[in-house]
C-alpha cells in the first residue's frame, strides 16, 4: 500500500506525543526520588514518598476521593441519561439544539467560572439559602458550601455534559428499527425502553460512568474551593504539596498512586459491567 | 408518561442552566457582597471586572494561548488523523493511544508533569511550557472532531480524483481538504474554547508573568468575594453561549460531538 | 360485509409540512389475501405502511383491522407482525428470546413461549439456530428469524418492509418462495412493500400500484400487466414503447387508434372523454412485436441489442415510428439480427392499450 506523506504527516504529532510522554516520565522518576526540605532539587532515589501516602491521613484522602467519584459518575449517569434521551429523540429541531447548547455549554465554561457559579448559589447569602429565607421556609441559612453535599453537587454539575455526550453518543447507534420492532411485537413504550433501549445504551452507559469517574478525579478547582479545606480530593494534596511545601517528589508519588487508581478503577468498572454489556438486561 | 419525562428532562435543564442564571443575576448586585435576592441593579461590577488589571492582562494572554494552541493542535491534528483514518503503519496504535491519553489523565498531572519537565530543561514557566500542555489537552478533541469528519468523507472521492490523474497531494489538497473543512473549523473552535477555558494544568504552568484569564479569575475568588467574578462570569457565559450557538448553526455540533442520530 | 375486511382504509391522508405523502388512500384487503404496494421511492407506499403499523397517525381518514377501528390505537396494540427491511432483529438477545418477545410482551407462560418459539423456529427451518446471536447467522437466516418473529404472535396482519432488499439475487428469489408458501400455509394476511416489481408480480394476489402518495391501480398482477389503468402504471410495470397517435373512432369497450400509420383495437376505458381525432399516446409490450418477413409493419434498423440467454432484446429505430423494443428468443436473434441489419417489424395479434396525450 502506498502512503504518501506518511512521514511529514506524522512527525509533528509524535513530537507532541514525545514530549507528553517525557512530560509523564519526569513525574514518574520524581515520584522516586527523595524530598530535600529547603530545596527545589530532589534527592537520590526511595520508596519513601509512597510509604508516606499510606499514612491515614493521605490514605483517607485517596479513598474520600474515589467514593467522591463514584458517587458523582452514578449521579451524573442518572441526571444525564434523561437530557442524553431527550436531547437524541427529539423531534423539533429547536428544542434539540436548545437542549444541546442547554447541556453542552457548561463543558466549555471551565471549572472556575462554573464552581463559582456554584458558590453564588450555595453559600449563605447565596440563592438557595436566600431564596428559602426570603420564602421563609428557613430563619437561618443552611450550611451548603464546604459541604460534601455542595461538593457533590458541583461535581456532578461539572461531569454532567461529557456524560451526556458519551451516552448521546451510545442512544444515537441504536437502530430506531429495533424499538419500533419491539412496538409493534406488542411492547408497550416502558417495556421497549427496559428491554431494548436501555441494554442497547451500554456502551454509552460504561463510557459515561468511566469518564465520569476520570473527570471527576481530575477536577481541582471545584473541591478546592467549595469544599473550602474540608473536603480535600487527591488532586488538592498534590497542589499544596506542590505548592505550599514545594514536595515535588511527594507530589508527584500522589499523582502516580492517583493515576494507577483510576486505571484500576476503571478497569474494575469495565469488568464488572462487561457480562451486563453482553447479555443484555432482558 | 411521557408528560412525566418531559417534566423530568425540563428540570434537569434548569439544574444545569441555573447556576449561570444565578451567577449573572447575581452580577448586578450594587453592594460589594454576593447576596440574593440582589438590592438593586447596578453595572458597577462589569466596569470594574473590565478595568481590573489582572483580568485585562489574562484575558489578553489566554487569546494569544488559545489562538497559538489550538491552531498548532489542528494542523498538528488534521496531518495525524488523515494519517491515522487512511494509512496504517508500525507504532500507529502506540500513537493513537499517546495522543488521546490526555482524556483520561487528571490534568493536574499533565500540570505537574509539564511543569517538572519544563525545570529539568530550564524552560520553567515560559511561554512554551504553556503552549505544549495546552496542545497536549486539546489534541484528543481536535482528533476526535477530524475522526468523524474525515469518515464522513465518502472515500470513492479521492479514489476519483487519483483515477482522474490527480497525484495524492493534488488530492489531499483539492478533495480531501475542502470536505475536511467544516470540520477543520469546528475543531479548531473546539480546540480554541477548550483552551480558552483550561484551568488546572494552567495553574501548574504558568507563572505571574503567563498568567491566563481562568488562573487570574481562580486567585480572585479567592482573594475577593465581591460581585466583580459575577460580572466576568456573565460575560464568558454571553460570550461562549453565543459561540456554541453560531457553531451549531453553521457546523452542527451534534455532529461534532457524535450526538446525532444517525437512523429514524 | 366490510366489518370482516381484514384491513380497511378509508381516505387515509398524511401530510409532511407542506408535502402530502399520501391522498386519500382507499384499499380493502380480505382474509388471507397478499397484497403489495409497489411504487418508486417516495411514492407514498412506507408512508402507508407506517400508517397501518401505527408509526405514523394520518392526517384524516380511517383505518380498520379485522373490522375495528384502529385509527388512534397505538402500535403495541395492534396485533401486528412486522419484518423490517433491516429485520431489526435485537443484537443482545438469541433468535429463541427474539422470536419470544412478542408473547412476553404478551404476557404468555413461559412454557407456552417455549413451545410456540420453536414452533415458529421449525415453520422457518431454524430450530438447530434457537441459541445462536443474530449476528452470527447468515441474512438469510436472520430474514427467516425476522419472519418466525412476526408469525409467533399470529398477527391479524403481516406486515414485510422491502424484507428482500438486503438479500442478493438467488437467495431473495428462494426466500420469496419460502414466504409465499409459508403465508399460503398459515393464511395470514399479508401487505408487502416494494419497489421491484419482479417481486410484486410473482408473490402477489393483488398489487397497489402507487404514485406521487396516490394508489393508481389495485389489481391482479395479470391486470396490472395487460390491462393498466393509469401511463404511469402502463410505464412502470414491464417495458413499452410509446407511440404518439389519434384516436379514430369509439366503439363501445373498444376504440381504434392510429399510431406510425398503423391500426390498433384499444380497450376504451382507459380515453377517458377523448373525442376522435385527439391525440394519443400508445403503450406497446415487446411480446406484442415480433419480426416479420412481409405483410403489414415498420422498417427499421437494429441500432443495439442486448443478450440475456433465454432472450435478447433489440432496439429497432423506425424512422418517424422511432425506437421500438423487440424480445426474441436469444439464440435466434443473435445469429440472425446483428446491429446495423435491416427488420420489418410486425404487430399481429397485438393488444396495446391508449391514454389521452
Amino acid at each position: 500500500m502506498r502512503r504518501p506523506f506518511l512521514g511529514w504527516f506524522i512527525s509533528p504529532a509524535a513530537l507532541v506525543a514525545a514530549g507528553f510522554l517525557l512530560a509523564m516520565a519526569a513525574v514518574l522518576q520524581y515520584a522516586f526520588l527523595a524530598f530535600i526540605p529547603g530545596e527545589l532539587q530532589p534527592g537520590g532515589f526511595t520508596f519513601q514518598n509512597f510509604r508516606e501516602m499510606m499514612k491515614p491521613l493521605y490514605a483517607g484522602v485517596f479513598y474520600d476521593t474515589v467514593k467522591l467519584c463514584f458517587l458523582t459518575a452514578v449521579l451524573a449517569l442518572l441526571a444525564g441519561y434523561p437530557l442524553a434521551l431527550a436531547l437524541v429523540r427529539a423531534r423539533n429541531p429547536y428544542v434539540k439544539s436548545a437542549i444541546l447548547i442547554i447541556s453542552v455549554t457548561p463543558l466549555f465554561l471551565g471549572e472556575v467560572i462554573r464552581t463559582y457559579a456554584w458558590i453564588i448559589v450555595l453559600g449563605n447569602r447565596g440563592f438557595v439559602n436566600g431564596t428559602l429565607m426570603a420564602l421563609g421556609v428557613i430563619d437561618a441559612p443552611i450550611p451548603l458550601l464546604f459541604t460534601r453535599l455542595g461538593v457533590v453537587v458541583a461535581l456532578v454539575h461539572v461531569t454532567l455534559p461529557v456524560v451526556v455526550i458519551m451516552l448521546a453518543a451510545a442512544i444515537a447507534h441504536i437502530d430506531r428499527d429495533l424499538e419500533r420492532a419491539a412496538a409493534a411485537l406488542g411492547a408497550k413504550p416502558m417495556r421497549v425502553f427496559v428491554t431494548v433501549t436501555l441494554p442497547l445504551s451500554m456502551p454509552g452507559i460504561i463510557a459515561g460512568l468511566t469518564t465520569g469517574f476520570a473527570w471527576t478525579f481530575s477536577a481541582f478547582a471545584t473541591p478546592q474551593l467549595i469544599g473550602g479545606g474540608r473536603v480535600n480530593m487527591v488532586s488538592n494534596l498534590v497542589y499544596s504539596l506542590g505548592f505550599s511545601s514545594f514536595n515535588f517528589p511527594f507530589a508527584a508519588a500522589l499523582s502516580v498512586a492517583g493515576l494507577v487508581l483510576t486505571a484500576v478503577a476503571l478497569a474494575g468498572f469495565r469488568l464488572l459491567l462487561r457480562p451486563l454489556h453482553k447479555v443484555g438486561l432482558s | 408518561m411521557i408528560l412525566a419525562f418531559r417534566l423530568l428532562v425540563l428540570l434537569l435543564l434548569a439544574f444545569v442552566i441555573m447556576p449561570a442564571a444565578v451567577a449573572i443575576v447575581a452580577a448586578f448586585e450594587p453592594r460589594p457582597i454576593i447576596a440574593f435576592p440582589p438590592q438593586g441593579f447596578s453595572w458597577r461590577w462589569f466596569e470594574r471586572a473590565l478595568n481590573y488589571e489582572d483580568f485585562r492582562i489574562g484575558f489578553a494572554h489566554s487569546v494569544f494561548v488559545a489562538a497559538i494552541a489550538s491552531t498548532i493542535s489542528i494542523v498538528i491534528g488534521s496531518m495525524a488523523a488523515y494519517a491515522m483514518d487512511r494509512y496504517s503503519f508500525r507504532g500507529k496504535a502506540t500513537l493513537e493511544a499517546l495522543l488521546l491519553a490526555p482524556l483520561a489523565i487528571p490534568h493536574f498531572t499533565i500540570g505537574l508533569g509539564a511543569l517538572i519537565l519544563a525545570a529539568q530543561i530550564g524552560q520553567s514557566r515560559g511561554w512554551p511550557v504553556v503552549i505544549l500542555a495546552h496542545v497536549v489537552l486539546v489534541l484528543p478533541f481536535v482528533l476526535r472532531s477530524l475522526y468523524v469528519s474525515l469518515k464522513n468523507i465518502d472515500p470513492r472521492l479521492e479514489q476519483a480524483a487519483l483515477s482522474l490523474g490527480a497525484k495524492p497531494g493534488r488530492v489531499i489538497w483539492t478533495v480531501t481538504l475542502p470536505a475536511l473543512a467544516p470540520g477543520l473549523a469546528g475543531g479548531w473552535l473546539f480546540a480554541a474554547i477548550l483552551s480558552f477555558n483550561e484551568f488546572t494544568a494552567s495553574l501548574f504552568v504558568t507563572s505571574q508573568r503567563t498568567q491566563t484569564l481562568p488562573v487570574a479569575m481562580y486567585n480572585y475568588v479567592r482573594e475577593y468575594a465581591d460581585p466583580s467574578m459575577a460580572a466576568i462570569s456573565a460575560l464568558y457565559i454571553l460570550l461562549t453561549t453565543i459561540l456554541l450557538v453560531i457553531a451549531n448553526r453553521f457546523l452542527g455540533l451534534g455532529r461534532i460531538l457524535g450526538t446525532e442520530d444517525g437512523r429514524h | 360485509m366490510a366489518a370482516t375486511d381484514a384491513l380497511r382504509l378509508e381516505g387515509v391522508t398524511k401530510r409532511f409540512g407542506a408535502v402530502t405523502a399520501l391522498h386519500e388512500a382507499w384499499l380493502k384487503v380480505q382474509d388471507g389475501e397478499f397484497i403489495t404496494l409497489l411504487g418508486p421511492s417516495g411514492c407514498g407506499k412506507t408512508t402507508l405502511l407506517n400508517l397501518i403499523a401505527g408509526f405514523l397517525e394520518a392526517d384524516a381518514g380511517e383505518i380498520f383491522i379485522g373490522g375495528k377501528l384502529v385509527t388512534t390505537l397505538p402500535v403495541w396494540e395492534r396485533d401486528l407482525g412486522m419484518v423490517f427491511q433491516s429485520y431489526a432483529l435485537f443484537p443482545h438477545m438469541d433468535v429463541a428470546r427474539n422470536v419470544g418477545y412478542g408473547l412476553r410482551a404478551r404476557g404468555v407462560p413461559k412454557s407456552e413461549e417455549a413451545s410456540r418459539v420453536a414452533e415458529a423456529l421449525g415453520l422457518v427451518r431454524l430450530s438447530a439456530m434457537a441459541d445462536r446471536r443474530p449476528k452470527q447467522l447468515s441474512g438469510g437466516q436472520q430474514q427467516r428469524v425476522a419472519l418466525a418473529r412476526a408469525l409467533v404472535i399470529r398477527p391479524r396482519l403481516l406486515l414485510l418492509d422491502e424484507p428482500f432488499s438486503a438479500l442478493d439475487r438467488n437467495l431473495r428469489t428462494e426466500m420469496q418462495l419460502e414466504l409465499k408458501e409459508i403465508q399460503r400455509r398459515l393464511g395470514v394476511t399479508t401487505i408487502f412493500v416494494t419497489h421491484d416489481q419482479g417481486e410484486a408480480m410473482s408473490m402477489s394476489d393483488r398489487v397497489a400500484v402507487m404514485s406521487e402518495g396516490r394508489i393508481l391501480q389495485l389489481d391482479t398482477p395479470e391486470v396490472i400487466y395487460g390491462r393498466p389503468a393509469h401511463p404511469f402504471v402502463a410505464g412502470f410495470i414491464g417495458d413499452a414503447t410509446v407511440l404518439p397517435g389519434r384516436l379514430i373512432a369509439r366503439d363501445g369497450a373498444e376504440a381504434r387508434v392510429e399510431a406510425a400509420g398503423l391500426a390498433f383495437i384499444v380497450p376504451a376505458e382507459t380515453l377517458g372523454g377523448a373525442a376522435p381525432g385527439a391525440a394519443v399516446s400508445v403503450y406497446l409490450r415487446p411480446e406484442d412485436l415480433h419480426p416479420i418477413v412481409a405483410g403489414e409493419g415498420l422498417e427499421g434498423i437494429v441500432v443495439s441489442r442486448a443478450y440475456l440467454g433465454d432472450r435478447a432484446e433489440l432496439v429497432v429505430e423506425c424512422g418517424a415510428a422511432g425506437r421500438l423494443m423487440l424480445r426474441l428468443p436469444g439464440q435466434a436473434a443473435m445469429a440472425r439480427w446483428p446491429v446495423g441489419a435491416a427488420l420489418r417489424v410486425g404487430f399481429d395479434g397485438a393488444r396495446p392499450v391508449a391514454f389521452p396525450a
